[in-house]
Formats: structure tokens, C-alpha cells, sequence
């Protein structure tokens, strides 16, 4: 909550708490409006939006990395995160906002079934044919995300273009932050309870099956789960990449690999991690900002490439 | 490791399996007493590691009946099924810096909630486990830095932390060497002497047969001869099934076959192919 404090405006810890405090119903207004709008309609929605959106897709990348069997699966990598904006997008176009999630759901889950069907096409779910084909999945929908943007051509397409490719959480308000923490509700919570299920894939498909999983029901179940997270999340951020993949793995270095306390872990650390990314982006070049995915892919690029080399090692 | 529930173990009446349009498993009828050690014999690509994923319920066969200690197995829940059966497979495949204790723990699984964490006997159980697998030893280190040996004592531990009654192993003694390999299958005659009971398939005929109660040979997806070793192990019918020549001999102290083989001759006509398919994966 430190991070409400910090940003162009100067805000002390004390101001903040004393708004928040009043929106609940526990104090007297103190601040002048305009700060207390500062605190209240611009700052909360926005790190609450960050948290939300931080621990779902660290949530979606223990998962995918467990079912997947491959350390690289991560929503942005195998392109689900494309998917979802160009759903997100088109309904934005269409000026359908109510079915924004169900379309970046919908989208989401066809770049999904493309990523894994190209991959198994193309030989089999390995780490690099599925990266590989999540990077051609991502391509593809990330120009169709662009175009339709372009071909709609309001006044600032080519910002609206980066916010949803890069993500971003700028004008992230309390809906977006409602949307947001209704999907980590509803999704994400339930799967924090499936660590055991995900710790019987360690071994495989037989393995699995034999511990008594439904192997191709589970799979099925929790991948659209991750999708229709994604879905909900990408709707309110654009795309923002590589949260999923490091986190996950961050947390695994620390606590091991029990899933029972790396998928909650993971879901605090990625949080905590996008509040904080998301506050550098609002404030390093201030008055302008950064989409955040600039500084997710900042930090995640070079841990993609040091996990890329490892799998080579280990393979 | 199993509770002394009266029954016959497993049997099973015409277990057929397709893959495609070829039965990979064709009307095989199998049972494993309890408390015995059944050995399950065949070239590559007879059917073995099928027929072990069929009984485990990785796979659904056909079958006129199925059932363990009486009750039907095809009909039994997943979950419950897991309790009763457990797989040890071939070259388990495990990803980076798993503990052996976590490994182990993973056979409890069919005996957890979803919500709830590790109870005092789920520790007592991997516990135990480990000391029946000789692995107690390396319990603190991590599974992809253990010998072959040692990994093949902790995926046994992790079957038995199932507490099953049915142990199915693929090959367990496969890239071990002979040491490690008598390790194994003397710690699988102790089990099954203690009531477990345990189906293995294996290649090494010689040591089926000072380890097995009775062996089970497929070929094709069919089982051409069943029984005790002394009476199945015979040249004519492993020149049939493997199409190579051997000799049967007496193991000077135990009395049980012992397998040589006659060097191919070049000059000799060749042995019947035995038509080797691929093992499925």
C-alpha cells in the first residue's frame, strides 16, 4: 500500500491511510478533494488492479508450467496473452464493452488451442516447439490486435496500440480493478487448490494417471482456467509479458517445488512484483509513463534466456 | 505394506487393448496371487508395458473381468483405484531439483484432499516407505542427482507410499547394474513375502526365474505360455518367442533355471523374426 503514496502528486503515508480510512466509512475526510480523488479514484484501483493482475498471471504460469511439463509455458510466451487482446480489442471496436471478457476469454483460449495444436503438429509438446509456436501464435495476433486498432483510427491509435501489445495499466480505474479481483476470486482461487494435482504431473501423463488423475479431463479443466484468467486479465491490462514466467520460477529457487506453496507464493510474489514494476513505470520518467510490460520484459527477457539455456543443458 | 484383506490378488479374464486398428493386447488372461511375484516375459513391443498401464488404469481395456482381492477394477473410482494399484514405470523422467521426500510423498496423493496438507500419517507413511526401499538413506537429497540404483529405490518408495496392494513395476532393473538389479528384485521377493503382490516385467529370463513364483510369456499382445518358471522357460518355446537358441541349465545352489545362450552362427539359417513392433510410449 506504500506505492499508493508515491507518484507525481506528494502524498505522505498518513494522507493516504486517512482517505482510505474515510472511503470505509472509519474517519472524517482530512484531505482536500483533489488530493483525496488522487488517493481514492486514481491511485488504490490502480496498485489493486496491479496486485490482481500480477498474482493471477504468476498463477496462470505455475499452472501452465506444471501441466505443460515445460519450464518456458507462461501466458504471454505460448500467446494466450495476444489472444486475449485481440478479443479485447475487437469488442472495444465494435463498442461491445460489457462482452469484453468473454471475447478476450474467447480469444485467449483459440490462441491457446492454435499454440498447442501447432505445437503437437509440428512434433510434439516440447519446451522449444511450444515456445516457437506460441512466438508464431503471438505474431499473428499481435498484428491482428494492431490492425484493428489502425483500422479504427481514433486519435491516438498508436498508443492504444502499445498499451494493449507492451500492457499497460494506465487508466486501470475501480472496474478494472473489480473485473480484475472478481477473476482472481472466482479463477484463481480455486486453483490454488489444485497443488496437489499439479505436483502428480512431476512424472508425466502415466504418472498422473496412475495416482488416480483424470489426465486429459484435468488438463483440459485447468488450461481453460488459465485461459479464462488470462482473458479477464488482459482485458483490463493489455498484454504484459513475462510475469508468469519469472515469478513462478523465482518462488520454485526459493521454497522448491510443492505446488501447495508455490502456487499461493507465486500468486503474493507476482502481486507484490507488478505493484511495484507498475509503480517504476507511472514515476521513472515522470510526467510520462512507461507501459509496464516494458519493464516486465526487462527484467523477465534475460530470465527467459538464462531458463532457455538451462532446459538446453538439461535436455 | 498392505492390510491383511482376505483375496486372490489379481485376476484377469480376456484383457484386450487396441491401438488403432492393431490389438496391442489380445484376450490375455493374467492373475498374480497375493503375496507372489509374477514375472511378465516377452520381446520388445510384445504388449508388456501396455498391459501394466492397462492394469493400472492408465489405459481402459476391454475385459471379460478384472477385478483385485474380488472387487471390479473397471468400475473402481480412479481415486480409490490409486490406493489399491500402484506403477512403478520405466525411466521415469523427473524435472530439476525435486527432494526424494517430495518424490516419495507424491504416491500419497490418492489418499489427500485437495485443501488439506501433509497429516502425521501421510509422514509416517513416506517414512516407512523409504525404510521398506532401502532409499531412508538418501531421503534429504534430490532425486536427479541420485545413481540409477538409488533412483529405482525411491520410485519403488513412492509406489509404496500408495500402500497399495498391487505393485506393477516396467522393467525396474533396466541401465541398473547387476548389483542394484538383485537389490531390486530381492527387495520385491521381501515385499511380496510380506503380502504384497507384485507383477514385473522384465528381459533378464535368468533372473525371472530365480525371482518370480510364476511368469507370464507374451508375445504379440497374446500370452503363449504362463506358469511356474521351471515349466515355461524351455528352449523350444523361447526359440519361438525370441527366435534365439538356449540352453536351460540348474542353478547349482537354488535348483532354478538358469538361461545360457548360444552365440549366433553366422553360418547356421536364421531364427525366426518374431515380428518386433515398437513398445508404444
Amino acid at each position: 500500500m506504500l506505492a499508493v503514496t508515491i507518484g507525481p502528486a506528494g502524498l505522505a503515508p498518513g494522507d493516504v491511510l486517512a482517505s482510505i480510512a474515510a472511503h470505509l466509512g472509519l474517519g472524517e475526510p482530512t484531505l482536500s478533494p483533489l488530493r483525496d480523488a488522487i488517493v481514492w479514484e486514481l491511485r488504490m484501483p490502480r496498485v489493486l488492479t496491479a496486485a490482481a493482475v500480477g498474482a493471477g498471471l504468476a498463477i496462470c504460469g505455475v499452472v501452465m508450467q506444471a501441466l505443460t511439463r515445460n519450464p518456458l509455458a507462461d501466458p504471454y510466451l505460448l500467446g494466450l496473452s495476444s489472444g486475449a487482446s485481440v478479443g479485447a480489442v475487437i469488442v472495444l471496436v465494435l463498442g461491445m464493452a460489457v462482452a469484453l471478457p468473454v471475447a478476450a476469454f474467447a480469444g485467449a483460449l483459440a490462441a491457446l488451442a492454435a499454440t498447442l495444436g501447432l505445437a503437437r503438429a509440428a512434433g510434439g509438446l516440447s519446451p522449444t516447439t511450444t515456445v516457437l509456436a506460441g512466438l508464431a501464435v503471438s505474431a499473428v495476433f499481435g498484428a491482428v490486435t494492431s490492425l484493428v486498432i489502425f483500422w479504427s483510427a481514433t486519435t491516438d491509435s498508436y498508443r492504444e496500440i502499445l498499451n494493449w501489445l507492451l500492457g499497460s495499466l494506465a487508466g486501470a480505474g475501480w472496474p478494472a480493478a473489480a473485473l480484475a479481483g472478481a477473476a482472481i476470486a472466482i479463477v484463481g482461487l480455486p486453483l490454488l487448490a489444485t497443488g496437489r494435482t499439479l505436483d502428480a504431473f512431476a512424472f508425466g501423463d502415466t504418472a498422473a494417471s496412475a495416482l488416480g488423475i483424470h489426465v486429459p479431463r484435468t488438463r483440459a479443466l485447468l488450461l481453460v482456467a488459465t485461459a479464462l484468467l488470462t482473458g479477464a486479465l488482459v482485458a483490463v491490462s493489455g498484454a504484459i509479458g513475462f510475469v508468469g514466467l519469472v515469478l513462478p520460477h523465482a518462488v520454485r529457487l526459493v521454497v522448491g517445488a510443492r505446488h501447495r506453496a508455490l502456487l499461493p507464493l507465486s500468486a503474493l510474489a507476482g502481486a507484490v512484483f507488478l505493484v511495484w514494476v507498475d509503480t517504476g513505470a507511472r514515476t521513472l520518467f515522470d510526467p510520462r509513463e512507461l507501459p509496464v510490460g516494458i519493464l516486465t520484459a526487462l527484467v523477465g527477457g534475460p530470465v527467459f534466456a538464462a531458463l532457455l539455456l538451462r532446459a538446453r543443458r538439461t535436455s | 505394506m498392505s492390510g491383511g484383506r482376505p483375496g486372490n490378488g489379481l485376476e484377469g479374464s480376456r484383457v484386450s487393448f487396441a491401438r488403432g486398428s492393431r490389438l496391442v493386447v489380445d484376450g490375455v488372461d493374467i492373475t498374480v496371487p497375493r503375496g507372489a511375484v509374477g514375472a511378465l516375459l516377452g520381446p520388445n513391443g510384445a504388449g508388456k508395458s501396455t498391459l501394466l498401464h492397462l492394469l493400472a488404469g492408465v489405459e481402459r481395456p476391454e475385459v471379460a473381468s478384472l477385478t483385485l482381492d474380488g472387487d471390479d477394477l473397471v468400475s473402481l473410482r480412479r481415486r480409490e483405484r490409486a490406493r489399491r494399484i500402484a506403477l512403478v514405470e520405466q525411466d521415469a523422467q523427473a524435472p530439476d531439483a525435486l527432494g526424494v521426500e517430495h518424490v516419495v510423498g507424491l504416491g500419497r496423493i490418492p489418499h489427500q484432499s485437495a485443501w488439506g496438507g501433509d497429516s502425521t500419517r501421510d509422514r509416517e507413511v513416506v517414512a516407512r516407505a523409504l525404510e521398506a526401499a532401502d532409499a531412508t538413506a538418501f531421503a534429504g537429497r534430490r532425486y536427479d542427482e541420485l545413481s540409477g540404483g538409488e533412483r529405482q529405490r525411491v520410485n519403488l518408495a513412492r509406489a509404496l507410499a500408495q500402500e497399495p496392494e498391487l505393485l506393477l513395476l516396467d522393467e525396474p532393473t533396466n541401465h541398473l547394474d547387476i548389483r542394484a538389479q538383485l537389490a531390486t528384485l530381492g527387495l520385491l521377493r521381501r515385499l511380496a513375502d510380506d503380502g504384497l503382490s507384485v507383477l514385473a516385467a522384465l528381459h533378464d529370463l535368468s533372473l525371472a526365474a530365480s525371482y518370480a513364483d510364476h511368469v507370464v510369456v507374451l508375445a504379440n499382445g497374446v500370452v503363449v505360455a504362463a506358469g511356474d518358471p521351471s515349466d515355461v522357460l524351455t528352449p523350444p518355446l523361447i526359440r519361438a518367442v525370441w527366435g534365439v537358441e538356449a540352453s536351460v541349465l540348474r542353478h547349482p545352489s537354488t535348483g532354478r533355471p538358469l538361461l545360457a545362450f548360444a552365440p549366433a552362427d553366422a553360418d547356421a539359417p536364421a531364427a525366426p523374426e518374431p515380428a518386433p513392433a515398437p513398445e508404444p510410449a
